[in-house]
């Protein structure tokens, strides 16, 4: 029926999901495979909205019913022998900053690895209490923010300059 | 069924049958936009569409002037520039069809996944500004029912339906235009009469294309409309656009024709045809006097989500005299008439409903005062940003910081182990590569994962780029970490001429990568057919 054509209703836009730590990382990932062809330093070339670099889930496209996971690349460091994507990454529940965590990535043809801090609470108050001068709502990251990462052999440490907020990361512990 | 309400029966069948999908996805609205959602810029994905157009109108027109010379034909009429634009449209499927595909594809799960983060497209089918804008009972909310969903293209905002304006209406306008030269008519005559099929008669905006089917008289269908003639126009002829004097898309060679050498998938020659005069929030339409209180309140209540889709490059609200200022800019197409309608008093726009009202505004006076708390009287031309939810704060005033990464010294690679040259090589920078290259950088730098600046030239797909790093020493068959050459890259990013390029530089169709899959079978599961035949 011609009516049935016009009518169609693909959607407003994308389909809502919860958008989790993990659901991220299935699609970096995922990212990785389809985007790169397996190299994973197509991550290095993704930038989020404020352009930059990053990798960012939505969950739906109102931000009042959304929960994002939007992930700041902060760098690629060698750390315990082996090449790192570190992200900063936000979890953002109806507008609202809810989580920080530092994560880091492992890319080999073989097998992924993954190293997510825990939560930090206090980081996440100190953060959040000086981050939100936008002037329409609170964002993560904020184009404004600063970040600074040091690593050694066994820790990643990220630091944000305005609040002092921290958060650490040991992609290869000690044994 | 009644006696009598047999024929009221078969009006509605036929309206519904042969009207409603020539109507279908032709209303949109820039007005409503999620707030804190940007949106992919697809300008370059369009770059390649219209490239593909023009290629597939130069093939087939050529193949049947070549018919033609064999066959003792008329070559004159085949090579005749009216001929080469007709073969150029003919290749693109109805109009309706065209927004649906588009529709379907900018919502699939491909596209999502290539953009993570960020909007492709997005319609708000119930909740949109016309919700309140009909009386009951008015037939015109029929259109609602059929809607076009906002993109961005080349920072543009606008609807599907404006391709659809810039093919099948361009096209009748381009005939207007030669049929007016032809008996003699000037160039502004011309051009008027090209502009009266949008803006007079029955199938025109002030008809059922239009104030008729849907109370809107849109003044950004009646701009795609005129862009859609001057690409038709500019297929054969310098035409000026913009206020720049474009040369044409497509030249002669010899007794064929031939793509002008500007025009390639990442050349960006198509942006000139993509202007704020299709956002039909800076545009707006010339809405029925009866729906524009409701449409105005419709706007208002959007005020935070389009001042911030609107917003300044440092985050802050634009003052109503900008969007002033654009409203008057966009009423003319650099000045000539394109069927523009309706004084500034008489639109439904963001200049007269998303700032307070005042009776006697002067330009300048108003610069934006943004607070959580509500207007004030003593806040005349401040944005109404008080209906939100999310905690609104002071007027940004941070200075921009760079972002946690900064880019890589001239001379030396980054901590991803990228080389300038990779850069270039990825955003199809040709004269940054020339001097990289003439300056002594190594066409065969391996990044942290032996990618070369080829393999990022060939997934980017930038075919010029790929022939100077391939002419400077370029490895055709340069396999990176993952197991991936440069032919598995075009064959990701789907760009035939690259494929064939690389072939003919004797790059190995047989290559496996780590996954053991060779550049055929990334195009497979591409769905690519084109470029699977090609490498099988």
């Amino acid at each position: 029926m011609l009516l049935a054509g016009g009518c169609a209703e693909p959607g407003a836009g994308p389909r809502p999901m919860t958008v989790t730590l993990a659901t991220w990382q299935q699609a970096v990932e995922q990212y990785v495979r389809d985007q790169g062809n397996g190299d994973p330093n197509v991550l290095r070339d993704t930038t989020l909205s404020n352009s930059q670099r990053g990798f960012a889930m939505i969950g739906d496209s109102d931000i009042e019913h959304s929960s994002d996971a939007t992930g700041l690349l902060l760098g690629h460091r060698l750390i315990g022998g082996r090449e790192w994507f570190i992200y900063l990454v936000g979890l953002i529940h109806q507008g609202a900053v809810r989580d920080i965590r530092l994560v880091a990535f492992c890319w080999s043809p073989d097998k992924t690895l993954w190293q997510v801090s825990p939560p930090n609470s206090d980081s996440l108050r100190r953060y959040t209490n000086v981050q939100s001068d936008n002037v329409f709502f609170p964002v993560f990251p904020a184009k404004t923010d600063h970040f600074e990462l040091s690593t050694t052999n066994q820790v990643a440490v990220a630091i944000h300059r305005q609040s002092g907020a921290v958060w650490q990361l040991e992609p290869a512990p000690r044994n | 069924m009644r006696r009598g309400t047999a024929p009221l029966w078969i009006l509605s069948l036929f309206f519904f049958g042969f009207a409603a999908e020539p109507l279908a996805a032709h209303e949109t609205d820039q007005f409503t936009t999620p707030i804190g959602r940007e949106f992919v810029d697809l300008g370059p994905f369009f770059n390649q569409w219209a490239y593909d157009l023009l290629e597939a109108g130069v093939k087939k027109t050529n193949g049947q002037i070549l018919v033609a010379m064999k066959s003792g034909g008329d070559v004159a009429t085949l090579q005749r520039p009216e001929q080469l634009v007709d073969n150029i449209h003919s290749s693109l499927p109805w109009s309706v069809h065209e927004i649906e595909a588009f529709e379907w594809l900018f919502l699939s799960d491909a596209m999502r996944e290539r953009y993570p983060g960020r909007l492709v497209s997005y319609r708000e089918t119930n909740h949109n500004i016309y919700e309140n804008a009909f009386a009951p009972f008015d037939y015109r909310v029929f259109s609602r029912w059929f809607f076009a969903s906002t993109i961005k293209v080349y920072g543009t905002y606008m609807g599907t339906d404006k391709l659809g304006h810039f093919t099948d209406e361009g096209i009748a306008y381009y005939w207007a235009w030669r049929m007016a030269k032809k008996h003699g008519e000037s160039e502004s005559q011309a051009v008027a009469a090209a502009v009266r099929i949008g803006t007079q008669g029955p199938g025109s905006e002030a008809g059922w294309l239009g104030l008729a089917a849907n109370g809107d008289y849109a003044n950004g269908d009646l701009a795609a409309n005129y862009l859609g003639f001057l690409f038709y126009r500019n297929v054969t002829e310098e035409t000026p656009i913009a206020g720049v004097m474009r040369p044409p898309l497509v030249v002669r060679d010899g007794p064929l024709w031939k793509l002008a050498d500007y025009v390639r998938r990442d050349s960006d020659f198509f942006a000139l045809f993509i202007s704020d005069h299709l956002d039909e929030a800076l545009n707006p339409g010339f809405f029925d006097p009866s729906m524009r209180p409701a449409l105005k309140e419709a706007v208002r209540e959007r005020t935070p989500a389009i001042l911030w889709r609107y917003r300044a490059p440092d985050g802050s609200p634009r003052p109503r005299e900008y969007f002033q200022r654009k409203l008057e800019e966009l009423s003319t197409f650099w000045g000539i008439d394109y069927g523009h309608r309706g004084r500034p008093a008489e639109l439904v726009s963001i200049a007269n409903s998303c700032f307070q009202e005042r009776e006697n505004p002067a330009p300048g006076d108003s610069h934006p005062n943004v607070s959580g708390s509500g207007a004030h009287e003593d806040d005349e031309g401040a944005p109404l940003l008080v209906a939100y939810k999310l905690p609104a704060k002071s007027k940004r005033t941070g200075t921009l910081s760079p972002g946690a990464v900064s880019g890589s010294p001239a001379s030396d690679s980054d901590e991803f182990g990228r080389t300038p040259l990779h850069d270039a090589a990825l955003a199809g920078k040709i004269d940054a590569a020339a001097k990289l290259l003439a300056g002594g950088a190594d066409p065969n730098a391996r990044d942290a994962y032996q990618t070369t600046p080829l393999h990022l030239a060939c997934r980017s797909a930038h075919l010029e780029m790929v022939r100077k790093l391939v002419e400077a020493g370029a490895s055709v068959n340069a396999v990176n970490a993952a197991g991936s050459t440069p032919l598995h890259e075009a064959a990701l990013s789907g760009d035939p001429q690259i494929v064939q390029f690389l072939l003919l530089h004797g790059a190995n169709r047989l290559a496996r990568d780590r996954r053991g899959m060779t550049a055929a079978d990334v195009a497979a599961a591409r769905h690519n057919d084109r470029i699977a035949s090609m490498l099988r």
